[in-house]
């Protein structure tokens, strides 16, 4: 149920980037309901798409990597934002070459240690309060549930929850 | 090049790109926004351009469609930025200590198959389980000063059991070299036998093993059951400067311990000396003993 907290899962390694190459800023999407399934029928949670869903990334990003899934559709997509990210960045001046070509040599690489994912728990009021918290247009969203987004997240704002791999 | 793009500087082309595909993904994202004066409609007709290319009508938003669009401009990216050299960029990361340990090629040094023997191969395996997903992990990066390790990497991990005395925690420590990582030490660490409350880091864990299973060792002038990180004098060889505390019975005759010296020996850039770190010497028969009686 919606409480004090924000969820957002995250793979390891995009926390290691904001970290090392943005300045501990993180751009987060994140969700009042950590398991939307477990929400009752007709309510705005119950609406949330699964690829929206903290446990649904969560559970799917930690079996790909336990289960070393290759042919992972989360993790193909991650590999071609941060790519994406690390191209546009080095554009725009804010990495140098060097910077960019460890990234995407990183995301290209088979590390699965990388991918696994991280439960980031924010707490709702500092945020909010100070208007950063984002409600995701409709047409952008998975699904009919609630979507939030944050932008320039510092690390301090926030906890981390990780599962250890085998 | 799209032709949309032909009278921009590659730079500038390659950012308008890498946007346009960050938009296509998600339209929300702050990096995929507009930074152009111009660059809604010149987005527009790169897109249109990419749409002919692909031969899709213009108002197909299948998502199939879009990760088509999306992979064209990665690729019309990518080719204005350049080639990426992965192994050279793995290479820094690595020095730096920062590479991801599961991506290590990993070599343990004969002397750790020798003392498991037929037991090896199991030792083998928990040793790279520990290396590719470690609960903790710790490295020295490049030499920054002359009294500390350099290149070196510790990873430790809980290798629980059913019965809660054969759980341990297995510590591995190694040397980086480029992508290879050679593994030097590897030791099971039980609880009740080493007293790991209160350390700080895995040089603490393995300091802490070595006051319970090491004899006193001398190098370097420094003395102890571990030494950090010492420097060997000019023209003498790593053999000949370790100095082992004979262990004598109360008639003056040897223990007969056997005891295994282990240590990084690295050249020091700064100073120039060489230099051995993480020294020990393990009471291999003692250390025998407690693993054969926990299962191993």
């Amino acid at each position: 149920m919606a409480g004090p907290v924000l969820y957002s899962t995250n793979p390891w390694y995009a926390r290691e980037i904001s970290i090392k190459y943005r300045g501990n800023k993180h751009y987060v999407w994140c969700s009042e309901y950590y398991d939307p399934v477990t929400a009752p029928a007709g309510s705005a949670a119950s609406l949330i798409a699964p690829s929206s869903s903290p446990k649904g990334i969560f559970d799917a990003l930690w079996g790909d990597c336990e289960r070393e899934e290759r042919h992972s559709a989360l993790i193909k997509s991650y590999r071609k934002t941060f790519r994406r990210l690390a191209n546009e960045w080095l554009t725009d001046g804010s990495i140098i070459q060097e910077q960019r070509d460890e990234i995407v040599a990183t995301v290209n690489s088979t590390s699965w240690l990388i991918w696994r994912p991280l439960l980031y728990v924010i707490p709702r009021t500092p945020i909010e309060a100070a208007g950063r918290l984002i409600s995701v247009p409709h047409r952008v969203r998975a699904g009919n549930g609630p979507e939030l987004q944050i932008t320039g997240l510092m690390s301090d704002e926030f906890d981390i929850i990780a599962t250890l791999l085998r | 090049m799209i032709s949309a793009l032909e009278n921009f500087d590659k730079v500038i082309a390659a950012g308008i790109l890498a946007r346009a595909a960050l938009a296509i993904e998600d339209q929300d994202n702050p990096a995929g926004a507009l930074k152009l004066p111009n660059e809604a409609s010149l987005r527009q007709s790169l897109l249109a351009e990419a749409r002919r290319m692909l031969g899709v009508l213009p108002n197909d938003q299948s998502p199939q469609t879009l990760e088509r669009l999306g992979e064209i401009l990665d690729t019309e990216c990518e080719s204005l930025i350049g080639p990426t050299d992965s192994n050279l960029a793995l290479k820094r990361l690595s020095e730096r200590g920062e590479l991801p340990s599961d991506l290590f090629e990993i070599r343990i040094i004969p002397n750790i198959e020798q003392f498991h023997g037929r037991k090896y191969p199991q030792e083998k395996q928990l040793i790279e389980s520990t290396i590719q997903s470690p609960d903790q992990e710790q490295h020295f990066g490049s030499p920054a000063s002359a009294d500390e390790p350099f290149l070196i990497s510790l990873f430790a991990k809980h290798i629980p059991h059913q019965y809660p005395l054969r759980s341990f925690t297995m510590l591995v420590a190694g040397q980086r070299n480029g992508l290879v990582l050679d593994i030097h030490q590897a030791w099971r660490i039980y609880p009740d036998i080493v007293n790991l409350n209160g350390i700080t880091n895995l040089v603490d864990m393995l300091r802490r093993f070595a006051d319970v299973f090491g004899t006193e060792i001398e190098l370097g002038g420094k003395k102890g059951h571990f030494i950090l990180a010492a420097d060997i004098p000019k023209g003498q060889d790593i053999k000949t400067t370790f100095k082992i505390k004979a262990d004598v019975d109360k008639s003056g005759k040897k223990s007969g311990k056997l005891i295994t010296v282990t240590c990084f020996v690295q050249r020091n850039p700064i100073g120039g000396l060489n230099q051995a770190a993480l020294a020990t010497g393990i009471n291999l028969n003692q250390y025998a003993e407690v693993i054969k009686s926990r299962g191993w």
